[in-house]
């Protein structure tokens, strides 16, 4: 398969147009492409999912509101409608920081939701607030289904100091025991903060969540005093260095498939008008 | 991060390093127009010069963002001490970068290619060209050009092998613009288009065994080859400015852009010089003094609109750092220092002279240079009656420039605002490193904030842009597009030419006012994050009012969809404020210009240039040259 270097900030400024191609508003494509630049950066996987989504994503539903079902202790229950992460990911990353903020740890959780490769983009939004961050989730029956896509996932994110703590993988027996104990030791989550974290992973393991997708996201302040520890205390989790991986993108680029750059670029030319006598005139001195 | 004002204090929270943080102390450096207090980094560069008392005496010449924001305003300034090209010429002359041509070969068809290897600082960079033989056209050197371009320059970061080199210019066969990839050892493209009239007639005279005439080259702004943008910062898979290590020297907005205009600059001159040579081995090369007078040429088009309606933070910064500036030469009295008027009197009489004697293509939307000439040669009169009276120690620098706005054309006004930060050159130099660290501020939501603050926030910082009639007739008559022309961007009329669906942003008014009226549909103490969550599309207009609350000169005020915005206004700020002289708009969406007018070639870098090269003394050298025909 022939591959060819392409940059970040290459996928950044064609990915907004891209984006539009598909149907994202300027304004949702503008916080939206940087889950495809952090996903393609870290997983090798956004710019494949553009070219393997291309046309599920122009049908998906778009627009309107995040609908929320139920609201209760800084906890929000949201109908995505069958929208993409795209859209819905961003705005509920921010609920969920503004009910953290108030309330010390705040949780969303997301039904009939699609484009699910992208969520672990979402833990940067979070980390760059300083805020620790959990999300879990599975993919739906409906979802873009790519070879190298994640299905189902969690992930478990905060800054100690200048250093990133990342802790991935993908849901197993295990999610529970090692979700548990960060909670209680790193993130310091009171009892029940943990036990609705829990009760969100038990929701994605039910049929509803594989038959519509699910994601759940979990936003808590960090106490650096009590991270002093924090190397003690992730003996056995299977830690992740996204932050290398995201720097090496950065100085070298990432190997992308040459039809995924190729998607890349013709949806981008589909924002690109007819060119008029009208338009030519403006080239000219 | 705090927003100030006289009558209101909030507590923002953001993840925006100190330096960025304003001014928090007892003292705040409040404008007196209820801007924003400086941010930290600059008030401590206040304070390092004038003390805290002399804080206040600098901050009440701020010119409040009403009188230099507006498009007619911003498209008065002229380049200055803080601009990016002098910056980066300062940098390059200080730390004596060695620039070493390695190899230069030209064919009977004018066929060139060739490359430098470069010494900057501790870290080595290298230049490659290729030229392409000349076709007989005027290329006008835009992105609808794509890759058919008289020359194209490749500025690698470290030291390429030949092979690489030779690997890159073969690349360049590629003549379609979705073709022509590269890699991260890349900082970008120089794509370059000779000018027709100068640098035919600048070979001709070297191969006849003369110097060219320096009048007439002046006569049309003193270059040879013409600039057409910079293809990098992660184009066509070139390095992301993000990938640069954090102590290498084009980690700087703007530096990697402009090293390849400079290099560009040099390859022009040898490259006329090696025509010369292929068409007689016995013809004259370049004079030292007619090289460093050479500058480059510069086309850009109306992109730069909605490339500053993207990232307001930077050209924040870019009039913060102007505007202080300025204003601490305005607090300074005319005759405290006489070294330094004296300093000034020369430097008017030599922009004069470049005045009278560069001429532009079209003086159409712009002051003429011939007022301008005038108008600076009154002042520099005034300035030695003012240090010959005798109660010459009351005049402050601010007293000339308020008698000068009275009296003269912005664009003079503007051009001796520029001067006087030039002798000032220890306060310039302090403030211009905050142009990197401006560049860090990130825009991002801040989900908790209350309904109410961000209402506030909008009364006192985009009052101007609520009472904005956009209802008028004309005030939204255009909208920016991508042409199929390579992408580049246009501007359309709404209802009349398609793809308003895909219009580039650039209605920030419109958006501001969206934004208030839908926020009177909450409830104060309601998070904005449940606003995002009933229209995401508002993401983007809150966090930039969020991100630029405590951001000074924060907007562009005007209407850039209306009627009557000439974008040439803007294309002129941006390109003064990356450092180009004699900008000539030659339709109301292209500008002309120069750059490194002056600055030392690379042959006097090495060898310790003079710092002082603006306005070259081309009177002299002129009558020099005519006199030598």
């Amino acid at each position: 398969m022939r591959k060819l270097p392409v940059s970040l900030g290459e996928i950044t400024r064609e990915g907004i147009w891209a984006l539009r191609a598909l149907g994202y508003s300027y304004f949702i494509a503008d916080r939206a492409t940087r889950l495809v630049v952090w996903t393609e950066a870290v997983h090798q996987t956004g710019l494949k999912f553009l070219r393997i989504g291309n046309e599920q994503l122009r049908k998906l539903p778009k627009g309107g509101p995040l609908t929320t079902v139920d609201i209760s202790d800084n906890s929000r229950l949201i109908d995505g409608g069958g929208r993409s992460i795209l859209e819905l990911g961003p705005p509920a990353i921010d609920l969920t920081t503004a009910a953290s903020r108030k309330g010390s740890f705040g949780q969303s959780v997301i039904w009939n939701i699609n484009g699910l490769c992208l969520a672990d983009a979402l833990s940067e939004i979070a980390i760059s607030r300083d805020l620790g961050v959990i999300l879990i989730y599975r993919s739906g029956m409906s979802e873009i289904r790519g070879s190298q896509f994640s299905r189902s996932g969690w992930l478990a994110s905060f800054r100690h100091g200048e250093n990133l703590h990342t802790y991935s993988s993908s849901l197993n027996e295990k999610t529970g025991a090692y979700l548990q104990h960060l909670s209680e030791t790193a993130l310091d989550l009171d009892k029940g903060s943990v036990n609705k974290l829990l009760e969100n992973l038990n929701l994605a393991k039910t049929e509803k969540a594989a038959e519509d997708g699910y994601l759940s996201i979990s936003i808590t302040p960090v106490d650096q005093n009590w991270l002093s520890d924090v190397n003690e205390k992730k003996q056995g989790l299977p830690e992740v260095d996204y932050t290398r991986r995201l720097k090496k993108a950065e100085k070298q680029g990432v190997m992308a498939d040459h039809k995924d750059f190729l998607n890349l670029y013709s949806l981008e030319y589909e924002t690109w008008a007819p060119t008029s006598e009208r338009s030519k005139k403006q080239a000219a001195f | 991060m705090i927003l100030n004002t006289s009558k209101n204090d909030f507590q923002l929270r953001t993840n925006q390093d100190s330096e960025l943080s304003t001014c928090t102390t007892s003292e705040p450096l409040t404008y007196p127009s209820g801007e924003p207090p400086l941010p930290h980094y600059l008030a401590q560069v206040v304070r390092s010069f004038t003390g805290a008392k002399g804080v206040s005496e600098v901050v009440r010449w701020l010119r409040p963002p009403s009188a230099c924001m507006t498009p007619d305003a911003l498209g008065a300034f002229k380049a200055s001490r803080v601009s990016f090209s002098q910056s980066l010429a300062r940098k390059m002359i200080n730390e004596r970068w060695r620039i070493e041509l390695k190899c230069f070969e030209t064919n009977q068809e004018g066929e060139s290619s060739g490359w430098y290897e470069i010494q900057a600082g501790r870290h080595n960079l290298t230049f490659a060209l290729r030229s392409f033989a000349w076709d007989g056209i005027e290329k006008v050197g835009r992105r609808a050009d794509g890759p058919l371009r008289d020359l194209l320059g490749v500025l690698f970061v470290g030291k390429a092998s030949k092979d690489r080199i030779k690997k890159e210019l073969a690349t360049f066969d590629a003549r379609a613009e979705n073709e022509l990839r590269t890699d991260a050892t890349v900082a970008g493209w120089n794509p370059a288009n000779r000018s027709v009239r100068f640098f035919d007639y600048t070979v001709d005279s070297l191969a006849s065994g003369r110097q060219p005439d320096l009048a007439y080259l002046a006569s049309g702004g003193g270059y040879l080859l013409r600039n057409g943008g910079f293809q990098g910062s992660g184009r066509n898979g070139s390095l992301s400015f993000e990938g640069y290590a954090a102590d290498h020297p084009l980690k700087h907005p703007y530096f990697a852009d402009l090293f390849g205009l400079y290099m560009i600059r040099q390859v022009s001159i040898d490259l006329v010089n090696s025509l010369a040579r292929e068409r007689n081995p016995q013809a004259a090369q370049l004079s030292p003094e007619i090289s460093k007078f050479i500058g480059v040429g510069n086309a850009s088009g109306q992109g730069m609109c909605v490339a500053m309606q993207r990232w307001p933070h930077w050209i924040a910064s870019w009039v913060t750092t102007r505007e202080l500036c300025l204003a601490y030469a305005k607090s300074k009295s005319v005759t405290a220092e006489t070294a330094r008027t004296d300093k000034l009197v020369s430097l008017i009489s030599r922009a004069r002279r470049h005045f009278e004697l560069v001429k532009l293509e079209s003086e159409e939307f712009v002051t003429s240079r011939s007022r301008i000439a005038s108008e600076l040669g009154i002042i520099r009169d005034w300035v030695e009656d003012i240090t010959q009276s005798l109660n010459c120690s009351e005049t402050l620098w601010g007293d000339v420039v308020t008698r000068c706005e009275e009296n003269f054309s912005r664009e003079t006004v503007e051009q001796l605002g520029s001067l006087l930060i030039e002798i000032f050159p220890e306060f310039a130099d302090a403030v211009a490193e905050y142009l990197p660290i401006a560049a860090r501020l990130h825009r991002d939501v801040i989900p908790e904030m209350e309904v109410s603050t961000l209402k506030e926030i909008l009364r006192l910082r985009y009052d101007w842009a609520l009472r904005c009639n956009m209802f008028k007739d004309g005030s939204r008559q255009h909208f920016w597009y991508h042409s199929e022309d390579n992408g580049e961007q246009r501007r359309g009329e709404r209802i009349i030419d398609p793809h308003e669906e895909f219009e580039s942003f650039i209605d920030h008014i419109g958006a501001v006012q969206r934004l208030a009226s839908t926020l009177a549909e909450y409830h104060n103490h309601c998070p904005v994050a449940e606003v995002i969550a009933d229209e995401p599309d508002l993401a983007f207009i809150i966090s930039r009012v969020q991100y630029l609350a405590n951001v000074p000169f924060s907007e562009i005020r005007g209407n850039l969809i209306d009627r009557e915005f000439i974008p040439a206004q803007l294309i002129r700020f941006m390109l003064s404020s990356l450092g180009m002289e004699c900008a000539s708009p030659l339709s109301v969406q292209y500008v002309r210009g120069v750059f490194f007018q002056g600055m030392p070639t690379s042959d006097e870098l090495a060898l310790g240039a003079d710092p002082d090269w603006l306005f070259p003394s081309i009177s002299k050298l002129a009558t020099s040259e005519t006199e030598l025909k």
